[in-house]
């Protein structure tokens, strides 16, 4: 290694600190790597120093280690060593995209009577590509067929549906069905006697799963598993809610919301178009809360590839506390189960949550 | 209204530039080089009518701007006329390119009825081939690897030894992909050894040859109008990229980050750009180990999402800004 040379991490591979470790975020290969904080401090307050230079810093005491974490770095292609860092400029972490509304949750039951073809003709409008829609009472694939119909000739391009299992669902009946819906992208099958997972050759993919899904229960869980390392992600998180921005909800029953977990509503898609709910003061307010400004998640190394959750939180009363569905502790960097958390006990008697036994690790 | 041309292939720059037009609510309209064949554009050329070209579906006059995205794949009409054909290999390859000549000639006429609209890029300029944006980067000042075309073993023999016995060859022409069932195939970039050459037959196929520009990292540069996106692709790091970075490894891509580009070859490239009348492409250069710039080839058409996306340029914004300024001014 020539330490005359300086270390230039590459651009997409992006530091962020925490409490107590600190991580790389590799936003191009969509892995993130811990590191301890005093390489942190070396990769970014030092970082146009020479490495001789920077083992001159901590006065020659620390050599060793040093070498260790630069041929650590290099080996995993996370920097290379250069005399010009300059040619070499950060990403600009700017989020953009061309829509109002990005995603769409839509919530069925065996009482809703929404007009599919209004909603999804409001959101081409509003430029969304990416819909949800999650049913908890059994429907067969025809019916769920009938709502996508509306869909085609529009230019939404992912759709995912979470319905409860019924004995026609099998990965042959599956298949079938999402071939008449190119854009379905994966169709989760919940209340399934057995799990399961399974794709077809068109890059569909099928989830069977045990559990249950309902509002209260399935949203807002935070762990290892939800985390994207992406770029998309990655800047949107800089400055916007990693739930709500952008996103639009209908309940059952037609209500239009943030998010359907949380109880107030802007009006009914009877009577209140998409555009007039998104021109009511509060709808926006959510989107701009970022995890620089929600307590504990602010001090967090995943804070930007980590989802978010503001319908259940730690403090009811305060919309800046962490999710309440996060077992993580960035002071200590250890995952505990929430719901068995002392101190989240009140919290979870507030949104009377039914905690399943598995509340995840 | 703004007019994208485009092929029938899935083009995603497109899609992303469409999905700005709409956010900015820009009219415009896409058709493809295959609606003139499938029947869904209709073409009048007559010479003793006022208005030459007309295509009675698309108001000309409407037009304000144009993208050109591509056209069409040859493949397309020419299967129609071959598929029931009785005739030797040698009629069919004949026949195919006096088709596709026929086919230029046509799209030509269709081109010049635009001729008075702002073109991104300009339709005109397209023709430019690889030999002739060299010579014209030499003369702005760039640095370009040795280069010959020839047929002949000896010369290229010599050439090798020139090139202090490492050379590649490359298309001359596009480098295009090519899809079977089960498989792909493309022209790529490749490094001969001695040993290939002395196989080759006297005579062989008038091919392009290039001096082999040992690396530190490639670039690619999306130039739009005056403006450069420079991206460094470290294809170095990994033997699978070495030779050209389009042999993806998917496991491990190649780290592609934003990179800025010294104000004199910025300057250079901009001076080749106008001399080649191309308002916007994709260029192609290497940084070499010892800090010098070499020019490689210019790409009127290349897709800027390998560019865009990593880097977070936003590319796709800043044309459809581009197409909805031309159609204003
Ligand atoms: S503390 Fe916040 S940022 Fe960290 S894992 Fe939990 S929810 Fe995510």
């Amino acid at each position: 290694m020539n330490t005359e040379k300086k270390f230039k991490l590459f651009a997409c591979c992006i530091p962020v600190k925490g409490s107590r470790r600190s991580t790389i975020c590799d936003v191009q290969r969509s892995e993130y790597q811990f590191i301890p904080n005093i390489l942190y401090e070396i990769l970014t307050e030092l970082k146009d120093k020479s490495i001789s230079s920077i083992k001159a810093h901590y006065n020659n005491e620390h050599d060793n280690i040093i070498d260790e974490y630069f041929s650590f770095l290099l080996n995993n292609e996370y920097g290379f060593l250069c005399d010009n860092p300059d040619s070499f400029p950060d990403i600009d972490l700017t989020w953009k995209v061309p829509a109002t509304i990005t995603n769409v949750l839509i919530d069925v039951d065996a009482s809703s009577q929404h007009d599919y073809h209004s909603i999804f003709q409001q959101l081409e409008e509003l430029g969304c590509k990416a819909i949800q829609l999650r049913f908890y009472t059994q429907h067969s694939l025809n019916e769920v067929s009938d709502i996508l119909t509306h869909i085609q000739n529009t230019r939404i391009k992912s759709i995912e549906i979470v319905i409860p299992y019924k004995p026609e669902f099998t990965i042959e009946s599956l298949t079938i069905f999402s071939r008449k819906h190119p854009h379905i992208s994966n169709v989760i099958i919940h209340s399934s006697p057995k799990e399961e997972f399974d794709h077809d050759n068109y890059n569909h993919i099928f989830y069977f799963i045990e559990t249950p899904v309902d509002a209260t229960t399935h949203c807002g869980q935070i762990s290892g598993n939800h985390f994207r390392t992406d770029i998309s992600l990655f800047t949107e998180a800089q400055s916007y809610n990693t739930c709500l921005n952008r996103k639009i909800s209908v309940d059952q029953k037609g209500n239009i919301k943030n998010c359907p977990s949380f109880p107030n509503n802007y009006g009914n898609i009877t009577d209140t178009s998409f555009k007039d709910a998104l021109k009511h003061p509060d709808f926006k307010k959510l989107w701009s809360i970022n995890k620089d400004q929600i307590h504990v998640c602010k001090d967090c190394e995943f804070r930007y590839i980590c989802t978010d959750c503001r319908a259940y939180v730690d403090d009811p009363k305060d919309i800046y506390s962490k999710p309440l569905k996060c077992g993580y502790n960035p002071y200590s960097g250890e995952w505990e189960a929430w719901a068995e958390n002392p101190l989240k006990q009140k919290a979870i008697e507030y949104y009377q949550l039914s905690v399943p036994i598995t509340s995840n690790k | 209204m703004i007019l994208i041309l485009s092929s029938s292939e899935l083009n995603i720059s497109v899609e992303h530039v469409a999905d700005w037009l709409d956010f900015y609510q820009a009219d415009y309209k896409r058709i493809l080089g295959d609606d003139f064949f499938s029947g869904s554009q209709t073409i009048a050329y007559q010479l003793d009518e006022e208005e030459e070209y007309q295509t009675p579906n698309l108001d000309l006059k409407q037009v304000s701007s144009i993208w050109f995205r591509g056209f069409i794949r040859h493949r397309t009409y020419i299967k129609n006329t071959t598929d029931d054909l009785q005739t030797s290999n040698s009629n069919l390859s004949e026949l195919s390119g006096r088709i596709a000549k026929a086919l230029h000639k046509n799209t030509n006429l269709f081109f010049k009825s635009l001729k008075d609209k702002p073109q991104l890029p300009n339709l005109q300029a397209l023709k430019t081939d690889k030999m002739d944006m060299l010579t014209k980067a030499k003369k702005v000042g760039l640095r370009i690897p040795k280069t010959l075309v020839t047929n002949n073993k000896q010369k290229l023999l010599e050439f090798y030894e020139a090139c202090d016995q490492k050379l590649i060859t490359k298309s001359l022409y596009e480098c295009v992909y090519f899809f079977e069932e089960d498989r792909a195939f493309s022209f790529k970039t490749h490094l001969l050894s001695k040993e290939d050459i002395l196989n080759f037959e006297d005579c062989f196929f008038p091919s392009l040859f290039q001096g082999y520009v040992e690396k530190e990292y490639e670039l690619r540069i999306f130039y739009l109008d005056g403006e450069l996106y420079s991206m460094a692709i470290f294809s170095q790091l990994d033997e699978q990229t070495q030779v050209d970075f389009r042999r993806y490894n998917d496991e491990k891509p190649n780290r592609t980050v934003p990179y800025q580009l010294p104000d004199e070859e910025a300057q250079k490239i901009c001076d080749l750009m106008q001399m080649l009348n191309l308002s916007t492409g994709s260029i192609d250069m290497i940084k070499t180990k010892d800090d010098q710039f070499v020019f490689l080839e210019v790409n009127p058409n290349g897709q800027f999402g390998m560019t865009s996306f990593p880097c977070n340029y936003h590319l796709e914004q800043k044309v459809a800004q581009h197409l909805i300024q031309a159609t204003q001014s």
